[in-house]
């Protein structure tokens, strides 16, 4: 009996140990991804019709890359508005989300869906008055049926909407996120399956 | 040492209940009509005090003399601004569509404690100042909008005057720019339906806000 109870715990602290040590790991390797991944980004974005600090995209095949990266990152993919009151409600918890898991393998996308007209008068002095630090990208491709059921068949278009995915698992989250607590339960979740 | 050992059991338990509890849920596609359903009627107050219902409207058709094709419903609000964007088109549908027998029914369907702009007194009053020519019904009680399936404002739920579901989407094909329009769903799919064939698209995607719920 004694030497049953010893045993479970020995495994215990080994778990234990391993899940802490894998943790460090990787987040080594990530930093240098996160940078690699974000200048990819921002290069093939530039558009210089709009004067705005933040990669302005109207192609869908450029929305698609978002979502067909291969690699080890975890993506959190959020479509927003300025206009659109329970997104900017959400913002924070992506914000935050961003920095706790800044030197790990996330990368936090927020799509801005405004209207073009808006985008240099509204979304950049927002993304400047609230000091955003998750990457932006402005989408302004109003054929919206077009591409809304290219990115996610069960999104019709209501906004929020939040994509997250990796290599081994995929979810779409309609409507508002229920809490920070809950994002970032659901991003650990995912990275630990991958 | 057998408590240890029962208390970390705990624990491992509780950290699989908190994990759980805590991860977002992942919505399903909501429930709702699908085209070839049959729509249910409703009994809604308009702008005007009066309740109408569907068959309401095909009766006041009626007692004019004219033929109801089939309505137009529309989920609709005062605060979103793409339903603002769509206001005039709208309106411009429904002049020319109505007296072909096919009218817009409105139906506001947020919460008017979640989203103050879309209380009744608002409605009347937006309506009042666009000259809104269609009625503009309150889903008291938010009791319509999920038997159809509405998720976002604008959402349009195009029916024949048996109440089937032809046409599920947007008004048109751009909603930031009515000049960029290239094709007007709706209007599209009346079409067809005269000439007796099937909406083509019956079904369109568009950017919209979430329809305002108590949490």
């Amino acid at each position: 009996m004694r030497c049953t109870t010893n045993i479970s715990l020995f495994v215990l602290l080994v778990l234990l140990f391993t899940a802490c040590g894998g943790a460090s790991n990787s987040e080594v390797d990530s930093a240098t991804d996160a940078s690699e991944e974000s200048q990819t980004v921002s290069m093939q974005a530039e558009e210089p019709a709009f004067d705005v600090p933040f990669p302005v995209w109207s192609e869908a095949e450029e929305l698609m890359e978002l979502f067909e990266q291969n690699n080890d990152s975890t993506y959190v993919i959020n479509f927003w508005a300025t206009w659109c009151k329970p997104c900017v409600k959400e913002l924070p918890y992506l914000e935050q989300l961003n920095e706790e898991l800044k030197d790990e393998k996330v990368r936090v996308i927020l799509v801005s869906l405004d209207f073009d007209t808006d985008l240099e008068k509204k979304v950049k002095p927002f993304v400047k008055e609230r000091q955003l630090k998750s990457d932006v990208i402005a989408f302004i491709n109003g054929d919206y049926n077009s591409w809304i059921g290219e990115v996610e068949e069960a999104w019709d278009g209501a906004i929020p909407a939040t994509i997250i995915y990796n290599q081994k698992d995929r979810k779409f989250i309609s409507g508002e996120l229920d809490s920070y607590e809950a994002l970032k339960a659901t991003v650990r979740e995912m990275m630990t399956a991958s | 040492m057998k408590n240890v050992i029962r208390l970390a059991l705990m624990l491992f338990v509780a950290l699989g209940v908190w994990t759980a509890a805590t991860t977002v849920d992942v919505s399903a596609p909501a429930e709702g009509l699908k085209v070839g359903d049959t729509a249910p009627d409703f009994q809604l107050k308009n702008i005007d005090g009066k309740m109408y219902s569907l068959e309401s409207i095909a009766k006041e058709y009626k007692k004019e003399g004219k033929e109801l094709k089939g309505y137009i419903v529309t989920f609709t609000c005062n605060t979103c601004p793409f339903a603002v964007k769509y206001e005039d088109r709208l309106i411009a549908t429904h002049k020319k569509m109505a007296e072909k027998g096919w009218p817009i029914v409105a139906i506001q369907p947020n919460d008017p404690e979640v989203q103050p702009g879309d209380s009744m007194e608002k409605m009347q009053e937006r309506a009042e100042e666009k000259g809104f020519p269609f009625v503009y019904l309150m889903d008291e009680g938010q009791k319509v909008y999920p038997q159809y399936g509405a998720s976002r404002t604008p959402h349009i739920y195009l029916l024949t005057a048996d109440r089937k579901v032809h046409y599920i989407g947007a008004l048109d094909d751009n909603a930031n720019n009515p000049d960029a329009v290239e094709t007007e769903y709706v209007v599209e799919a009346i079409k067809a339906i005269e000439a007796g064939k099937k909406a083509d698209p019956d079904f369109t995607r568009a950017i919209g806000c979430t329809i305002k719920t108590k949490k």
